[in-house]
């Protein structure tokens, strides 16, 4: 029945460019596979879905989206730092580029913690293994439990 | 039982057999620098010194006596430079005394330029070039790897900076266009610093990056369907290119003739809560190879991620008979592991510790943790892969006020790791390696342990 919704959502958008960005509709999570050109699941949880993506190079994203089709949060673990202008999109990039603009910056081994109404984002870890999350406050489902977007269990 | 011999040349760690008590050969060579810790005005930040020459051999058609013998090495000491237990390979901002130093090449005689982005978004971008590595006695004049000639170099970054991205490297030897912006995950305009501005800045000479692995990138980089961090800029338009493992920027210490299977940081206790003045502490080359570096305490094998496979931490308030916060990190999406290049233990978050975050002076939170008084009964419990396990006990004191009293290294300083329980890990950074001997093993190496039993450790190991 999601795969069906999932058809229905491609074809009423028709083709979208790129990636399926937080805070977008679900419907290019396809053309994300082909981009990646990994494996690809779907995991169905109450009130919203998990795609997960895994390309080639051990790159994992997870995308978590609302009965809606609406990208709410996203994850990754990664060897290298991903393409976060792909995942997060080019708004949300925007909002952590202003928040970080007034931040005293040298390299250091600290995660990266970026917190605004409109985008929560964390990114840590070293290289051969970055791991981070982001999403968008307001497009949480009710009663979602935020703490699940990290679920190791998804 | 029969084992299987093979025959290997020294150190190939990075081809995939099955190495057989290939355990480290005992040297005599002088094996410990000295390193610094909150010198420089950068507050827990360890230094040192590293000694860089040309090599005696240089690739075919860039020896700068075209037709006779090639130069003798020139070599050049920088000090200043960072120790990073978590990152790999040796990185120094051009300080223009590079000269007639020889870059790796494509196939075509294209320089290869690599672009590394950390987690913080910091990055370095530069041409990669070859040289030999000395520290103390010890050199690295060639990667170790079969066929590999000698005297050729290891491969070492060179991080450009705004004259060599107008000018060009080493006299425009090899141009430098802005760092591709598909290696960036975020894009260059936005005006995020450079990382070299931010390095040169603080007056850091570069990052010397010791951790577990031998090469910064592995198999990945050279696959045919190479990840975006290894470019050739032909007329200044980037494409990824796929670099063989001999040519990627390589561990030194990995790379050295002797000592070569891991290193020993050991640094000086500091007592007092609001911290101490700059320290000196010693950094030696290599584990079990001679009666300086035995290897001691618990040893934690790691998983393929270079982390603990799994962390638990504990609040408990001494005044509660129970803890107000516990859970357990799991590897690799929580992945926890211990860090020099992080100034502070980075750990849970202030929701749920309810600690207050420091405020910067327009009142937006800094990633440190500002509690009013000083705070106790943080724990992390750190498992390896071999079931050792290690409780690790830290005090907390208001970041803003420690980094104002004049002091520049502090054991109580901590941070932020994350946002809510399940985004958070635990970033053991330099107040983990205060007061103790730390022993990063790398990966691919055999050890004697426990005693009497020779394991071979392929993802490496730390001890304390």
């Amino acid at each position: 029945m999601r795969n069906l919704w999932s058809i229905l959502l491609i074809l009423l958008l028709g083709t979208t460019p790129g990636w399926a960005a937080l805070g977008q509709y679900a419907s290019s999570i396809d053309l994300d596979q082909q981009v990646l050109g990994g494996e690809r699941r779907e995991l169905a949880r109450q009130g919203y879905t998990v795609h997960e993506l895994i390309s080639p190079h051990g790159l994992v994203v997870k995308e978590f989206v609302s009965s809606q089709g609406m990208v709410f949060g996203v994850t990754w673990q990664a060897p290298h730092m991903p393409n976060l202008q792909q995942l997060l999109g080019g708004d949300n990039m925007i909002e952590l580029h202003q928040a970080l603009s007034s931040r005293p910056r040298y390299h250091s081994g600290a995660p990266l913690i970026v917190r605004t109404p409109k985008l929560v984002f964390v990114s840590g870890g070293h290289m051969r293994s970055f791991h981070g999350y982001a999403y968008v406050p307001g497009l949480i489902p009710a009663n979602f439990p935020v703490a699940v977007i990290h679920d190791t269990q998804n | 039982m029969v084992l299987t011999v093979l025959m290997s040349c020294r150190g190939g760690p990075s081809t995939p057999y099955a190495p057989v008590y290939n355990l480290p050969v005992p040297s005599t060579v002088s094996n410990t620098v000295p390193v610094t810790v909150g010198a420089n005005g950068i507050p827990n930040g360890v230094f040192t010194s590293v000694t860089v020459c040309t090599p005696a051999v240089y690739p075919v058609g860039q020896d700068p006596n075209i037709g006779g013998p090639p130069p003798a090495p020139v070599c050049q000491t920088i000090n200043n430079i960072l120790v990073d237990t978590a990152s790999v390979g040796l990185r120094l901002v051009d300080n223009g005394e590079f000269s007639q130093v020889p870059y790796v090449a494509d196939r075509s005689n294209h320089p290869v330029l690599e672009c590394v982005q950390f987690a913080d978004f910091s990055y370095v971008w530069g041409p990669v070039v070859l040289g030999s590595v000395q520290m103390a006695g010890e050199t690295a004049a060639q990667v170790p790897m079969e066929s590999v000639v000698p005297n050729t170099g290891i491969p070492i970054q060179v991080i450009a900076t705004p004259y060599d991205q107008a000018n060009g490297f080493e006299g425009g030897l090899v141009s430098v266009p802005a760092a591709p912006t598909s290696c960036l995950s975020s894009p260059l305009t936005g005006g995020l610093p450079n990382d070299v501005s931010s390095l040169q800045n603080l007056g850091i000479n570069g990052i010397l990056g010791v951790g577990t692995f031998l090469q910064d990138c592995g198999a990945d980089c050279a696959s045919s369907t190479p990840p975006n961090q290894y470019f050739v800029c032909p007329a200044g338009d980037c494409s990824a290119v796929s670099v063989p493992q001999n040519l990627q920027v390589w561990n030194p210490v990995a790379a050295f003739a002797y000592d070569n299977d891991g290193l020993m940081l050991s640094l000086p206790e500091v007592f007092p809560l609001n911290g101490s003045q700059a320290l000196t502490g010693s950094l030696t080359f290599g584990i079990d190879t001679q009666s300086d570096n035995t290897l001691g305490g618990g040893m934690f094998a790691l998983d393929a991620y270079g982390n603990f496979p799994q962390v638990t931490f504990t609040y408990q308030q001494p005044t509660l008979s129970y803890p107000t916060v516990l859970v357990s990190y799991m590897s690799p999406q929580n992945g926890s592991y211990i860090d020099t290049g992080s100034p502070a233990i980075y750990f849970s978050d202030a929701q749920t510790l309810g600690i207050p975050e420091c405020l910067s002076a327009s009142s937006e939170p800094l990633s440190f943790y500002c509690p009013p008084e000083a705070l106790s009964g943080f724990s992390a419990t750190v498992f390896g892969t071999n079931q050792s396990k290690y409780t690790f006990t830290w005090n907390l004191l208001n970041a803003q006020a420690l980094l104002k009293n004049g002091n520049s290294v502090f054991n109580t300083l901590g941070g932020d790791s994350g946002v809510d329980a399940s985004t958070d890990f635990v970033d053991l950074g330099l107040p983990f390696f205060l007061g103790r001997s730390i022993f990063v093993g790398f990966a691919g190496t055999s050890i004697e342990y426990p005693q009497g039993q020779v394991n071979t450790y392929s993802n490496g190991y730390w001890a304390f």
